[in-house]
């Protein structure tokens, strides 16, 4: 792999990855962290990814490295007291309403179990078709589409007023 | 919450579309800027390697050699121990699903890790083992060995005592001292003598071999301190001066809670008194 392609593929799905890790994990430096250990191994390893087989590759090394090297430190216990999420739309962060429903919303996605989160966020703020995320996790469409339903049924009830 | 457009009120969950993940302290270029430092100086694994002098490398094999060895001697002889105690019953279950039922003051022993290798069971005492179809197995106690494939089998072993009693299947049975060989099948039974020669009994019911399972005592023509030493040991209750009681007895009845109703209907028999000590000790008179 030369550093042109490696350039393309950490352009691509340094975004995709460092979410990924993110959902699982709720704590975005670390998710960081884990995402460019990623790339070190790959070009360290030189595997030879090009861009049909990377998007899968990529999600592995990243689950993998996540359980061997990160959940030995019991990184959830000590950091994801809840989901932390900026609002993209700023003039609503200062309406008193706003705050609080997002509270809720941060405090209700930690206890999502890890797995129905990681589809939830995958499919609502990336907007990633359930077939893609399927693809990704290397899990069924219809596993993905339970976890969803699962996911959704949780936050509906925890957050409708 | 009235501040709330329309939208988000009727469905708040659509409210992660409007939110992002906050900024983690490292960008996505400082990253690959760190990146880049690593692809232009690389670690020099390759270097370390080649600095192993010649000499050194005796060293570092046989370095290897003791720790395969020592990981070797661990996967052998690392041993799980299920003990069950006087007045206990208790189920031990083996590596390939195979089931042991112990019964009071009885112990088996196996290598987990070594199994593969050697499927092999130490008994000491009473157990009921029911073995997974296809597995094949044996188990060693003091005085013989049995060997077996897919059955269920009752081993007492205890003392100088050495009795196996097949229920399903086909076991094979040798003594430890004599070599001698058995091979029993179901409702047969093999008792060692004291010579250390096996002898087979080949017509039992050996559904009463194993009603000790079922809270049941089972005695045929049982020397008498054999009969008391079983029931001290399923009561957790040490019975003293049995030496001489070799009256042989035969009785077939169900565990109660007290030992004293027990103790009672078996010395009748042979118009024997006990005393009751109060730390808990019988004494027979």
């Amino acid at each position: 792999m030369n550093r042109e392609d490696f350039k393309l593929l950490f352009d691509t799905y340094f975004d995709a990855i460092k979410n990924y890790l993110f959902y699982r994990l709720g704590d975005v430096d670390i998710a960081t962290d884990i995402t460019q250990d990623v790339f070190v191994r790959i070009w360290e390893k030189q595997m030879n990814l090009d861009m049909n087989n990377a998007k899968y590759m990529l999600y592995k090394i990243a689950r993998d490295m996540l359980v061997s090297k990160y959940r030995r430190l019991e990184v959830e216990n000590k950091y994801s007291q809840r989901m932390q999420f900026e609002m993209t739309e700023v003039v609503e962060t200062n309406d008193f309403d706003y705050k609080q429903l997002k509270l809720k919303y941060e405090n209700a996605l930690i206890k999502l179990p890890e797995k129905q989160r990681t589809v939830f966020l995958m499919s609502r703020m990336e907007e990633l078709k359930y077939a893609e995320i399927a693809e990704r996790l290397d899990i069924s469409i219809k596993t993905v589409e339970k976890r969803m339903s699962n996911a959704l049924f949780y936050l509906r009830k925890v957050l409708t007023v | 919450m009235k501040n709330l457009s329309e939208k988000d009120l009727n469905d708040p969950v659509e409210l992660i579309k409007k939110m992002k993940l906050m900024k983690a302290q490292k960008s996505k270029e400082q990253v690959w800027a760190e990146l880049e430092q690593m692809m232009e100086h690389p670690i020099e694994k390759g270097a370390i390697v080649k600095s192993i002098k010649f000499g050194q490398w005796s060293i570092a094999a046989s370095i290897a050699l003791l720790v395969s060895l020592s990981v070797l001697a661990f996967l052998k002889f690392y041993t799980v121990n299920v003990e069950c105690l006087p007045g206990e019953q208790k189920m031990a279950y083996l590596p390939d699903g195979s089931s042991v039922q112990l019964n009071a003051k009885s112990n088996v022993s196996f290598h987990p890790l070594w199994w593969k290798m050697d499927r092999e069971v130490e008994l000491n005492g009473e157990g009921f083992f029911q073995v997974k179809k296809g597995e094949k197995f044996t188990v060693v106690s003091k005085n013989g060995t049995t060997s077996v494939m897919g059955t269920s089998f009752n081993i007492f072993a205890r003392d100088e005592d050495y009795e196996v009693t097949c229920l399903t299947g086909k076991v094979k049975v040798t003594s430890v001292v004599a070599k001698d060989e058995v091979i029993i099948t179901p409702n047969q039974m093999v008792v060692l003598d004291q010579s250390g020669n096996l002898n087979a009994n080949l017509e039992v019911n050996a559904k009463l071999s194993v009603d000790w399972t079922i809270g049941k005592f089972v005695f045929t023509q049982t020397p008498l301190n054999k009969v008391l030493a079983e029931i001290g040991r399923r009561y957790g209750v040490e019975i003293k001066n049995t030496e001489n009681l070799t009256q042989l007895y035969t009785g077939n009845f169900a565990k109660q809670k007290e030992i004293e109703p027990i103790l009672d209907l078996v010395c009748k028999t042979f118009e024997i008194e006990y005393k009751k000590l109060p730390s808990g000790e019988v004494i027979m008179q």
